[in-house]
């Protein structure tokens, strides 16, 4: 018994000494760790309004800008969407109440973007991801709004003429994401 | 005079009754009457982990008023852990909140959301609810703005998207 564990301390004292020169050799050796680290920062900023007065008699022009751009992969643009209206399922118009009577108004909108053409904001599977400006550098873009009863001027609809004394309002949501230019 | 106590007792009961219903009442008003509501219910609740932030961006839009809204390319985050740095910011230029809600793909569930940060500040990282798989996502930043006043008004918002590249 007393052999053999004489024997296992040998062993182990082998297995030391032989491991210690590989460590030693390193001991004077200076180590440099290398690293890469690129953060999840902002490479771009967009401008949008935050309020847009509109006018009842002609198209309004709404801007919007790109800035701060610092990266932009080739074949990329950066490309701003018509996202959601906060109509219902996302439709874009206009509503408001008559202080004096009470009685709640909408009114819908027609909006135009890079493709030139307008849409009815009350078709709301016509606008959605509707592309209002795109870019590549630093720029200005305006897409265009236009109330409805400019293009339905002889309509008596209370949704297609504008009301007197009536406070209308609504907002947009902005996509705002690089896409491949076509 | 067997009545007249008991009249008397009733009187007693009575009033403790209402002076329990107007403590319980003041209560009420104290804890919910004077609140501002935000979105969310929860008042007011700024951010506590937004950072100072400039974005080392210069102001190059010539003077447009508005919001800025940051935009991202690619986003990369680690796979199977909860912690992502990415840099959520509200440009100091803006005068308005932003609160943060982050999605995945098409999911409708939210793997985080931001209190209120303030323009100027940024989150440089948080936990998200589960960790992902590796493989590409499209990761969508949706931003609600609200104007900084007693009713947080709701503002013109966006939703930001950009490639995710879990590794």
């Amino acid at each position: 018994m007393k052999k053999l564990a004489a024997g296992t301390a040998v062993l182990a004292a082998a297995a030391v000494l032989t491991a210690m020169p590989v460590f030693a050799e390193n001991t004077t050796s200076a180590k440099t760790d290398l690293t890469l680290y690129v953060p999840n920062d902002p490479v771009y900023t967009i401008t949008v309004p935050e309020t847009v007065e509109l006018s009842a008699t002609e198209n309004t022009q709404v801007p919007v800008t790109a800035s701060d751009v610092k990266y932009i992969p080739e074949g990329k643009k950066i490309s701003v969407t018509f996202e959601k209206g906060n109509g219902t399922f996302g439709r874009l118009y206009l509503t408001g109440v008559n202080e004096e009577t009470g009685k709640d108004y909408t009114l819908t909108l027609y909006i135009k973007g890079t493709e030139g053409e307008f849409k009815m904001g009350a078709l709301e599977n016509q606008i959605k991801g509707m592309e209002l400006a795109a870019f590549t550098d630093n720029g200005t873009m305006n897409y265009e709004l236009r109330p409805a009863n400019l293009e339905f001027p002889d309509s008596t609809s209370d949704n297609l003429k504008v009301q007197k004394g009536v406070h209308y309002s609504a907002s947009v949501t902005y996509g705002i994401e690089l896409t491949d230019i076509e | 005079m067997q009545n007249q106590e008991n009249r008397k007792k009733r009187q007693w009961i009575i009033l403790a009754a209402v002076l329990v219903i107007l403590a319980a009442a003041a209560g009420l008003f104290l804890t919910f009457g004077t609140r501002r509501e935000n979105p969310d219910g929860k008042g007011i609740v700024l951010e506590e982990g937004a950072e100072d932030w400039d974005g080392e961006m210069k102001d190059m839009s010539e003077g447009q008023t508005g919001i800025k809204i940051p935009g991202y390319g690619e986003i990369t985050v680690p796979a199977g852990e909860t912690t992502w740095k990415i840099t959520l910011a509200n440009p100091e230029e803006n005068t308005c909140y932003f609160k943060y809600t982050v999605t995945i793909d098409d999911s409708e569930n939210p793997i985080y959301e931001s209190d209120l940060i303030e323009p100027g500040k940024a989150v440089r990282e948080f936990d998200v609810t589960e960790p992902l798989e590796a493989g590409d996502y499209e990761i969508h930043l949706n931003i609600s703005t609200y104007a900084m006043d007693e009713e947080l008004t709701p503002l013109n918002g966006a939703v930001v998207k950009a490639v995710l590249h879990v590794v």
